[in-house]
């Protein structure tokens, strides 16, 4: 062998591996699809498989000076659409009738951001290798609980900007609950003077007292992250390990929904507690969300 | 017939672009006449595609032999100093090695034209089957489609409110929001509970 070409071999035996992509922490590609998700404009196609059907949906997501906007339109089944603007966020089925609404999503407390860090503790992160998906590179996470209290998740991220490609929700056991998966995604970066955060999160409504009202089975690692304004004496508390989240309502005139629902692979359990009408929902597993609706009571 | 260790040796130099000007005419002539030869040629460019991450597309071997001939005879004859001869080398390598780095450090971009190289192991399709056997056609065909499930306002509005306040949560975005558009097959229709042989949750 002539010696440029051993200069050659050798160079690259000794380039490859320092140049090789650098070996990626899964818990450091779940802090880019957060990032991604919420500071990057999108708009593409994904099917969702859930509770036996197969439904197509298109979502745009646009960011503006006054926050992001959110689109999601059924192609499938009945005509369904999700509009999420900084002013509210609205649901609306076929001819444009407002099936629910929602005023601004606010009083994000101190300490969200904390709750990145508790995945170690909860999910036994792996990454369990590479795909394409939609036609972008991905690489593939696994979150797997730790406990039978949750769901697992398995992640398709876009390798180049962390983007959420394709995701399946699984039992403790492994079996999928629900899987989503893009056809197609235009991604692009947001524009100058762009914000991610609504003017609700800008000035976020504090509490003025705690809540009086206590979820004591609530599994370990679930921080409450908000406490979103509802009317009255109405209270809307939001938990978080990270990954799952969930809601309790508490209505205390409130009357609804007994007994459990589900959707995908959100559960909802409503009950009568202490005089007033529980209701918890939250991506977790049927009995997970039976049982913190059922400890719910008020704690003075 | 096979081919002998010193024609490898040249076809190497040539596509290295160090096989002199005599040697290059007799190669190629070879090249045209020797099937075999040829084919070795394509799959030397095949795997030389593959190391540095380029589209594999098999180029003509007298097409690419004729380009490697051109290039050959556009150098100077070899009256270079040795040591001349290794610095060119060296920096060929260098701008190998930097196009190395370029193929595998730049991302991908997502136009679905690029090869798809697996580092870790693929991720399988059992993992993508549904937990629910999906309905087969011949049943869809002659059962009625189902019915949505009416809509309970009440359990919209708990479940949209629920979207938009876990929309600022971790997971967020898009996420949050896809059940609550997705066709509600069953969600006013209560579902059993299993006993749970979870341990009691921790506070």
């Amino acid at each position: 062998m002539s010696a440029p070409r051993l200069v050659l071999v050798l160079l690259l035996g000794i380039a490859g591996p320092l140049f090789a992509q650098p070996a990626q922490e899964p818990a450091a590609l779940l802090e880019r699809m957060v990032q991604a998700l919420q500071g990057l404009e999108y708009e593409g196609t994904f099917v969702y498989v859930h509770d036996g059907r197969v439904d197509s949906v298109h979502v745009t997501r646009t960011l503006g000076p006054n926050g992001p906007m959110e689109r999601l339109v059924t192609l499938s089944g009945d005509r369904r659409e999700v509009l999420r603007e900084p002013g509210g966020l609205r649901c609306l089925t076929r001819g444009g009738t407002v099936v629910a609404s929602a005023g601004a999503q606010a009083a994000s407390l101190p300490g969200r951001l904390a709750n990145l860090a508790q995945w170690r503790e909860h999910y036994r992160l792996s990454i369990a290798g590479t795909d394409r998906v939609a036609g972008y590179e991905a690489t593939v996470v696994d979150a797997a609980p730790l406990d039978s209290l949750r769901y697992g998740y398995r992640l398709w991220l876009d390798r180049a900007t962390g983007m959420l490609l394709a995701s399946m929700v699984r039992e403790a056991s492994g079996a999928p609950v629900e899987q989503l998966a893009f056809t197609q995604l235009r991604l692009q970066q947001a524009p100058d003077g762009a914000t991610t955060a609504t003017p609700a999160d800008a000035s976020p409504v504090q509490p003025t007292s705690p809540s009086r009202w206590r979820a004591v089975a609530m599994p370990a690692g679930f921080t409450l992250v908000s406490r979103v304004p509802a009317k009255g004496d109405s209270e809307h508390l939001l938990y978080s390990d990270g990954l799952a989240s969930v809601s309790i309502y508490v209505e205390p005139n409130g009357r609804g929904l007994v007994g459990a629902s589900r959707r995908g692979a959100v559960n909802a359990f409503g009950r009568a507690a202490d005089g007033a009408h529980v209701v918890v929902i939250g991506d977790l597993p049927a009995t997970t969300v039976a049982q913190i609706a059922e400890s719910v009571g008020r704690g003075d | 017939m096979s081919i002998d260790s010193k024609t490898l040796e040249q076809l190497s130099a040539l596509a290295d672009g160090e096989l002199g000007p005599d040697e290059t005419r007799f190669l190629l002539r070879r090249l045209d006449a020797e099937p075999e030869l040829a084919a070795r040629w394509q799959r030397y460019h095949l795997a030389r595609a593959c190391l540095r991450r380029e589209p594999a597309l098999l180029p003509d071997a007298a097409f690419a032999a004729a380009v490697s001939a051109r290039l050959v005879d556009q150098q100077r004859p070899a009256a270079r100093r040795s040591w001349l001869r290794s610095a060119a080398g060296g920096a060929i390598a260098a701008g190998v090695a930097a196009m190395a780095l370029f193929s595998i450090a730049t991302p991908p971009q997502g136009d679905g034209t690029g090869p798809v190289l697996s580092s870790v192991a693929p991720v399988r399709t059992n993992d993508l089957e549904l937990r629910q056997p999906v309905q087969r056609v011949s049943d869809r065909v002659w059962a009625p489609l189902p019915v949505s499930a009416p809509i309970d306002p009440q359990l919209e509005d708990y479940f949209l409110r629920h979207s938009g306040a876990a929309a600022s949560a971790p997971r967020g975005g898009f996420v949050p929001y896809v059940y609550v558009v997705a066709t509600p097959a069953s969600a006013a229709a209560p579902i059993p509970l299993r006993e749970s042989s979870a341990p009691p949750p921790a506070q």
